[in-house]
């Protein structure tokens, strides 16, 4: 699903430059769900930008879906955001103008198309706030809600489209234990039932604990990833 | 979706409500005084429009002798000539109500057997359409006259009534037999209809018996206008063209509706310049939107971040933007409509006057709004709305969605490029001078208009290197050991992007102010030095009515009892006639040249007036303004073709003189020789000269007691007239005080608008201020520190602006449309006066601002962000 070969980023220029991402490849197979973990600055959240479309790459190769993100052009990463990729931010990222409801549907109404299985956008983000639990809260304003529920409609709205590829940055890194454990469980619940490949950014060992696989980062490269090694194991055998 | 944004966009209106108002204000001030120009511009036309069609009837053909009077023997010529079904002869004066102070009546002598066919009023005796047959009193008792009705409200007159007025002869009383009701037809069968009411009429208008009109006001034998309907079939051009040859050569032979065209020309380059003065400020208005619009971007960063990174593209982020302005601006511009007109409402009576004293008798009764105009303003505001917004909304739409999504970025952004700003306002300013060059020498005139438009724009680009180059000055000097001072220097640089468009906006509305100021300065003492040379003489008398714009001609037993008054050695007869020459309306004055010489110093450009002047009057010669001459571009030497009442005659331009009565042009003829090419010894002003013994005042309460059995005149000292010119030069002017207030009220509200959204974006700042210690005064005194930063360079270059606009009102906008001579002179005392206004100003502006940021939450301040 997601595979990235030699990944190379900086920014600043001359001598002020700072090497985000030295050479990272990795290789995410179709609804897995893996956990990107590491010291701050060590490049995780960029590999996650570069992989959603925000960002470009210096050097190296990223495909997504077979489908090389590292060429596209602006208009090409405009639709890549809209149909293959849901984000979830650690700050929520939610228009305070809009309500619960309005937010979840935003995806489809920018995108201006209808939501995969023949629903409206309106009973998919019905249904999307029955799965996180805030039907009641569908017509309620952000600052209404607490931050275990703000990030909840901020993960019904990524998967609004059903996306096959959802990236999540940091998304419990302002919550409290028990709601950051009931967004994760979320995550994977919902993941797992619409077969989405999930790769998460987190500091947090307890949320990394509930992937499907750990990836571990530091100044930009990629320092362990049981994934490389199960492939080198098995390439050897 | 659509719905979606609207909701977005008008909640986010609403949580940030005072800057959305300040912004929907700025545009609505700006259209409030476009509007309001064109409204009083567009009524002042209208009004014109329906009193030429009450007066002209149904007629489609008329032979006027365009002021001058001619023999009634031509309405015989007229009536017989085939193809003409019915004419009707006209005798029209103005007079004043010596009773009623400021009041006059426009009285039309008519024939009312002839004219029934041609008239579009109607006599009305009560509630009820009158018999036609009753207006044959008229002719029963020559001293009954017919009003309008909303002048006999006014002026609480009712049928029965008397009336005095005024005529050559002395005070008449008149009897109110009738009113007038504009516009009704009259169809066969009595009934009236109301197809084409006039409405908008002068109410001044007022209808006599013809013969009682000649006898009464010595107009005997004498005819203003025919009035004729061509035959069916038959075409009025050629009717025309057959019926010119056979009349005298003043009397011109036309279809009605080109005298109001003759008008619209005449008043047109004075509302032109309105209308222009107007559009600064919705510049001013302009550069509020972009400020507010360039101020959403950064504040609403993130926003943009987050809808990119939901797959929003570049274009609809630019779109969202503009359509936001857009709904500000219009909500702007249906603000702008109603306060425009209610503005219109209070400035009609200033350009009624105005326009009265320069150019034509003019009363304005009602507002006209051009469906044209309103979407003009919808049009400007819209434009300027998207022209101000599209930088910024562009610059929304460029924002890279990582660094969108984080805080910091674009703050700092936009002054980086001082130098291409430097060299835009370099270019701006030569294309100012090239456009002012191409207007004085090729034309058309409106061009002019772009080189004070280029001027403002390349000044507004000095502002961003002027900025930085006065804060890394402070900054580098240390010449200050005030830590507030110090902070809020470190800001203004900081937030040059902010304070630059800000200053921009000052600086284009106190240009405006600076520059018509000087203008008007330069130009009233221009007018001060023509005023100590031409008028010399001690007492001044005319009829009364010439204060209100009506030439009434001076009874010749006035003139004598003037002529013979005691201490007076000397005595200028003074006349003065509107002709046509080469399709334009031209003042022509005339006096005594050789006494001239001996009693004024009358300057001549080519040479002593001592020579030029009893040689004119000897051989014939006329003297033409300087505004005549560049005008229609006739100099000393030319031979120019004049009409006069007893034919065409060719006359040699022996030389031109300055002069501030006319932009229309002025041609003056020695007395001697009007009388015997005009045919006319009537005069309109008498100038006396005292002996040395004597001083004014006993030849003015002398006169004031001998003429008052003639009527009502004006009786002025040297002095008192000065007095009353200025009056009169000052109220041509107070139009453009009332923009000049608009626009320096625009960029006040400019000036809290930015210091607010600079209290936002530092909330963090003044936060750690707060936490490390500072009181909510240092914190208010830091934001007034650099109110008065932004002011100080505000009114620096603005000056600057206005003194170049001050110069190209003067020698490129008046020398394209009116060619006045204006000799520079500069308002030092205001000037200096003006930056501590300004700075007052400002301060005062910034309070709310500073007042906010000092009590704004520390804890959240600081957690912020």
């Amino acid at each position: 699903m997601i595979r990235i070969q030699n990944a190379t980023k900086s920014y600043g220029e001359g001598a002020s430059a700072v090497a985000a991402l030295r050479g990272v490849s990795l290789e995410v197979p179709a609804g897995q769900f893996i956990a990107l973990m590491g010291p701050s600055g060590c490049g995780k959240s960029t590999l996650l930008h570069i992989l959603g479309g925000l960002d470009t790459l210096e050097k190296g190769e990223v495909y997504l879906d077979q489908k090389p993100i590292h060429r596209m052009k602006e208009q090409e990463l405009t639709l890549l955001r809209r149909e293959k990729v849901g984000i979830v931010f650690q700050s929520f990222n939610l228009l305070p103008t809009l309500t619960v409801e309005e937010n979840v549907m935003l995806p489809g109404l920018l995108a201006g198309v209808s939501v995969p299985g023949g629903v409206t956008l309106k009973e998919r983000a019905a249904a999307l706030l029955e799965e996180v639990g805030l039907t009641k809260r569908s017509r309620h304003m952000l600052h209404q809600l607490s931050g275990g529920e703000t990030q909840r409609a901020a993960l019904a709205r990524a998967l609004l489209l059903k996306p096959p590829v959802l990236l999540a940055d940091e998304p419990t890194g302002n919550l409290d234990s028990e709601a950051s454990a009931n967004v994760v469980r979320i995550l994977r619940e919902l993941g797992r039932n619409n077969g989405t490949t999930i790769v998460m950014v987190t500091h947090s060992r307890e949320v990394a604990g509930m992937a499907d696989r750990l990836v571990q980062m530091r100044d930009g490269r990629v320092v362990d990833d049981p994934g490389t090694e199960c492939a080198e194991a098995a390439a050897a055998s | 979706m659509l719905r979606l944004f609207l909701v977005h966009s008008l909640r986010y209106f609403a949580r940030h409500s005072v800057q959305t108002l300040l912004n929907v204000l700025g545009v609505a001030l700006g259209i409030t005084v476009f509007i309001s120009i064109q409204i009083v511009n567009y009524s002042a036309i209208q009004s014109f429009r329906a009193s030429v069609d009450v007066v002209a009837g149904r007629a489609n053909l008329e032979l006027t002798g365009e002021g001058i009077r001619f023999d009634e023997t031509l309405y015989t010529m007229v009536r017989n000539h085939p193809d003409i079904a019915s004419a009707t002869p006209l005798v029209e004066v103005v007079v004043p109500l010596p009773d009623f102070r400021g009041e006059y009546l426009q009285v039309m002598g008519v024939d009312v057997f002839s004219n029934a066919p041609l008239r579009s009023y109607d006599f009305v005796g009560g509630q009820t359409v009158a018999d036609p047959s009753r207006a044959m009193t008229f002719l029963s008792d020559p001293n009954q006259i017919a009003l309008t009705e909303p002048l006999c409200r006014r002026l609480g007159l009712k049928l029965g009534d008397t009336l005095r007025v005024s005529t050559s002869k002395g005070p008449r009383m008149l009897k109110v037999a009738f009113l007038l009701k504009l516009g009704e037809d009259q169809r066969k069968d009595g009934k009236a209809r109301q197809n084409d009411i006039e409405a908008g009429a002068d109410e001044h208008l007022a209808v006599m018996d013809i013969a009682t009109v000649q006898e009464v006001f010595g107009f005997s034998g004498q005819l203003s206008r025919i009035l004729a309907i061509v035959r069916e079939g038959a075409s009025p051009e050629r009717v025309a063209a057959e019926l010119s040859p056979r009349t005298p050569a003043n009397v011109e032979v036309r279809q009605p509706d080109r005298r109001g065209q003759k008008i619209e020309r005449m008043v047109g380059a004075f509302q032109l310049n309105l209308t222009a003065l107007s559009l600064v400020s919705l510049l001013v208005g302009a550069f509020l939107i972009y400020n507010t619009v360039a101020t959403a971007v950064v504040r609403r960063r993130t926003e943009i971040g987050i809808l990119r990174a939901l797959g929003m593209t570049p274009s609809q982020v630019r779109l969202i933007f503009l359509a936001e302005s857009l709904l500000q601006g219009l909500i702007g511009v249906a603000l702008g409509i109603g306060l425009g007109i209610v503005l219109a409402g209070q400035l009609i009576g200033i350009v009624s006057k105005t326009i009265s004293m320069h150019y034509i008798l003019i009363s304005i009764q009602q507002l006209f709004i051009s469906p044209w105009s309103i979407v003009a303003a919808v049009g400007l505001g819209c434009l300027g709305v998207l022209i101000a917004a599209w930088y910024p909304a562009t610059e929304a739409s460029r924002v890279p969605i990582v660094q969108a999504l984080h805080t910091g970025y674009l703050r700092e952004k936009s002054l980086r490029h001082t130098r291409s700003w430097l060299l835009g306002g370099v270019a701006m300013l030569g294309l100012s001078v090239a456009v002012a060059q191409i207007a004085l020498r090729w034309g058309p005139a409106w061009l002019s208009f772009g080189s004070a438009l280029f001027l403002l724009l390349g000044v507004s680009f000095f502002v961003p290197p002027v900025c930085l180059a006065l804060s890394e000055l402070l900054r580098g000097q240390q010449v200050y050991k005030n830590m507030l001072l110090d902070i809020a220097v470190g800001h203004f640089g900081r937030s040059l992007h902010r304070n630059s468009i800000t200053i921009a906006a000052l600086v284009t509305a106190i240009s405006m102010v600076v520059g018509i100021s000087t203008m008007i300065f330069s130009f009233r003492k221009s007018v001060e030095n023509w005023l100590t040379q031409s008028i010399q003489a001690d007492v001044f008398l005319s009829p009364a009515s010439s204060l209100i714009g009506v030439r009434m001609p001076i009874p010749k037993e006035v003139v004598e009892i003037a002529q013979k008054a005691p201490g007076v050695v000397a005595a200028d007869l003074y006349r003065e006639i509107r002709i046509q020459y080469k399709q334009n309306t031209v003042k022509l004055a005339t006096f005594d040249f050789t006494q001239a010489t001996r009693l004024t110093s009358l300057t001549v450009n080519e040479g002593p007036s001592a020579e030029i002047l009893p040689l004119a009057a000897k051989e014939g010669h006329i003297l033409v303004s300087e505004s005549f001459s560049r005008r229609m571009k006739v100099k000393r030497g030319d031979i120019i073709p004049l009409l006069t009442t007893t034919g065409e005659r060719n006359l040699y331009v022996a030389g031109t003189f300055p002069d501030y009565t006319s932009e229309m042009g002025l041609i003056i003829v020695d007395l001697a020789k009007y009388r015997e090419w005009w045919r006319d010894d009537t005069v309109n002003s008498i100038a006396l000269y005292a002996d040395n013994d004597t001083s004014a005042q006993p030849i003015q309460d002398y006169l004031r007691e001998k003429v008052a059995p003639y009527g009502e005149f004006s009786i002025f000292s040297n002095m008192a007239l000065r007095f009353l010119v200025f009056r009169i030069f000052d109220q041509t002017f107070s139009v453009t005080y009332v923009l000049q207030t608009v626009g320096i009220v625009i960029s006040a509200l400019g000036i809290v608008l930015n210091l607010s959204i600079l209290v936002t974006e530092r909330r963090r700042e003044i936060g750690l201020l707060r936490a490390a210690g500072a009181s909510r005064k240092q914190v208010q005194a830091i934001i007034l520190w650099e109110a008065g930063m932004i002011a100080l360079v505000g009114a620096f270059l603005g000056i600057i602006a206005g003194l170049g606009l001050a110069a190209v009102l003067s020698y490129v906008i008046n020398m394209s449309y009116f060619g006045w001579t204006i000799t520079w002179a500069t308002p030092w005392p205001f000037l200096l006066w003006l930056p501590v206004w300004v700075i007052a100003a400002s301060i005062a502006a910034a309070y709310l601002p500073a007042r906010k940021a000092s009590k704004i939450n520390i804890a959240a301040a600081v957690k912020q962000e």
